[in-house]
């Protein structure tokens, strides 16, 4: 269950990553001098694509680091198109706007989905028997996904 | 308040949770400036149905006693033995004939406008107040959906066979961009339909409306039964793979059965809020059944108090409080659930 909850995360996450090379299209055009903040947007929503094992916690820490460091990263992005008078008035930028809203709902959704799965997990691999079978098979209680509320957001 | 004409006390303006309920505010004020005052206006003509109308019962037996003594003077006028039979003719055959009108007949509804369409006028003004379009009992037609979901539900059979289904009283807000509708719910089942359906006889409130966007999947929520029909288990059978869903919430989960053909879009409508406002309305109105319902986009959710909600009439008089508030915190109720899940739909984190 928790694997099926953490895959739905991923899910509603790449849905969300999809809206970032829209952005980043038209910043190009607009923000040459933001070069450097572009490639390492793009470098950050490359790390986060790679698959990794999320039946180890250490790798689920790592992914949803990653994860975290994007959003700030594209959060900085927002932040320099909202005070960019021509990049402001963009359509697509106000599209992208509207599309992160809805999926932020779908990734609260999944999120609370992995949370209680999560939840359900540690007490059963901490808490005698399930603690020796979860020895024996090396099953690890996964971290819990904290919400990122400033996802894409301009920080103020 | 206004104080009402004779012995009879004023019921005064009812008292609704408008919590936070923007178009129901001012409601209270509304009732007892407007509401009260016309239904006191309606009450001088509204004969209950208990209630015997003497009246018309004795203006139906008339003719039958007047065409007896007719009969009688005009015998008489002939003279001889036929007199005789004239009076026993009167005595034996219209005067029993009278009295059997006058006391058993039909006259419990008023002779010009029956109470019915009354207390329907006070039920129409009554939800104008709180700002609904008053559409009386629905077109068989536009209500697919709702039938639907009802048999999602096993409240109805989806091919609708066995049972009588009423959709009566409805009230609607075409404007409110989301299609929203309340209304009485009458259903009750044939014996042959009762194996496919999970209550044999449903009275009560149904609130459909649709979600501001396009939501994707089923999902089903019945709330456990009380009393002996707990035991049952409803017989819903989707026609969609479902899964149940086990929430955050202990509370909900004792109190409802989650089913969802997605996971997390069962998580995306039930938020917190949502669910808490459900406990909250279970509390409040304690129905036999909450059920809910998403499919195609549209929520339905069947409530069974075991009563016609806008029926408060059937009492000794039109000026009922406890009808008329019990039906305002329905409507309110149903109206917060609406406007928290599109507020929870546009704003959820």
């Amino acid at each position: 269950m928790a694997l099926e909850s953490l895959s739905a995360i991923d899910v509603q996450l790449k849905k969300r990553h999809d809206l970032i090379p829209n952005v980043v299209a038209v910043a190009q055009i607009h923000m040459t001098h933001e070069k450097a903040l572009l490639e390492t947007l793009v470098a950050l929503r490359q790390k986060v694509a790679v698959s990794y094992d999320g039946t180890k916690a250490d790798t689920v820490v790592a992914h949803f680091d990653a994860e975290a460091a994007l959003g700030r990263t594209f959060g900085a992005l927002m932040a320099r198109v909202d005070s960019h008078p021509t990049l402001r008035a963009e359509e697509t930028l106000a599209r992208v706007q509207e599309t992160l809203e809805e999926v932020e709902g779908h990734i609260a959704a999944a999120r609370r989905w992995y949370n209680a799965s999560a939840r359900t997990l540690k007490d059963k691999v901490e808490v005698f028997p399930g603690l020796l079978l979860a020895r024996w098979m090396g099953i690890e209680a996964l971290p819990f996904y904290e919400a990122s509320d400033d996802w894409g957001k301009p920080s103020s | 308040m206004t104080a009402a004409p004779g012995k009879r006390a004023h019921p005064g303006p009812p008292v609704i949770s408008e919590e936070g309920e923007p178009s129901l505010a001012g409601l209270n004020a509304r009732v007892a400036d407007q509401f009260w005052p016309y239904l006191q206006t309606l009450e001088k003509s509204f004969i209950p149905y208990k209630k015997v109308d003497w009246d018309r019962r004795y203006k139906a037996g008339m003719p039958y006693i007047l065409g007896g003594f007719i009969v009688f003077i005009l015998l008489a006028v002939l003279g001889g033995p036929v007199v005789g039979i004239g009076l026993l003719g009167f005595f034996f055959l219209a005067v029993p004939v009278f009295l059997v009108v006058a006391l058993f007949g039909k006259g419990k509804a008023p002779p010009e406008e029956s109470s019915r369409t009354l207390e329907k006028r006070a039920v129409q003004r009554l939800v104008e107040l709180m700002g609904f379009t008053w559409i009386g009992t629905a077109p068989s037609e536009g209500m697919e959906h709702e039938r639907r979901a009802l048999s999602l539900l096993g409240l109805m059979p989806a091919d609708g066979k066995g049972v009588q289904a009423h959709f009566e009283d409805m009230m609607a807000l075409p404007d409110s961009g989301t299609d929203l509708k309340i209304f009485d719910l009458i259903v009750h089942s044939s014996a042959e339909a009762r194996e496919n359906v999970a209550t044999h006889w449903f009275r009560g409130l149904v609130l459909s409306f649709d979600l501001p966007r396009s939501v994707d999947g089923l999902i089903l929520g019945q709330g456990r039964r009380r009393g002996m029909s707990r035991l049952v288990v409803p017989a819903v059978k989707p026609d969609r793979a479902v899964s149940p869903v086990i929430l955050e919430s202990e509370s909900f989960n004792r109190a409802f059965q989650v089913q969802a053909s997605d996971q997390v879009m069962a998580r995306y409508l039930l938020t917190p809020a949502f669910m808490d406002r459900l406990i909250h309305s279970l509390a409040i109105h304690a129905p036999k059944s909450m059920d809910f319902c998403l499919v195609e986009g549209r929520f339905l959710l069947a409530l069974d108090l075991r009563r016609e909600c806008f029926e408060f009439g059937t009492g000794a008089t039109l000026l009922d409080p406890k009808g008329t508030r019990d039906i305002i915190q329905e409507v309110a109720d149903l109206r917060i659930l609406a406007r928290l899940m599109a507020v929870e739909a546009r704003t959820r984190i």
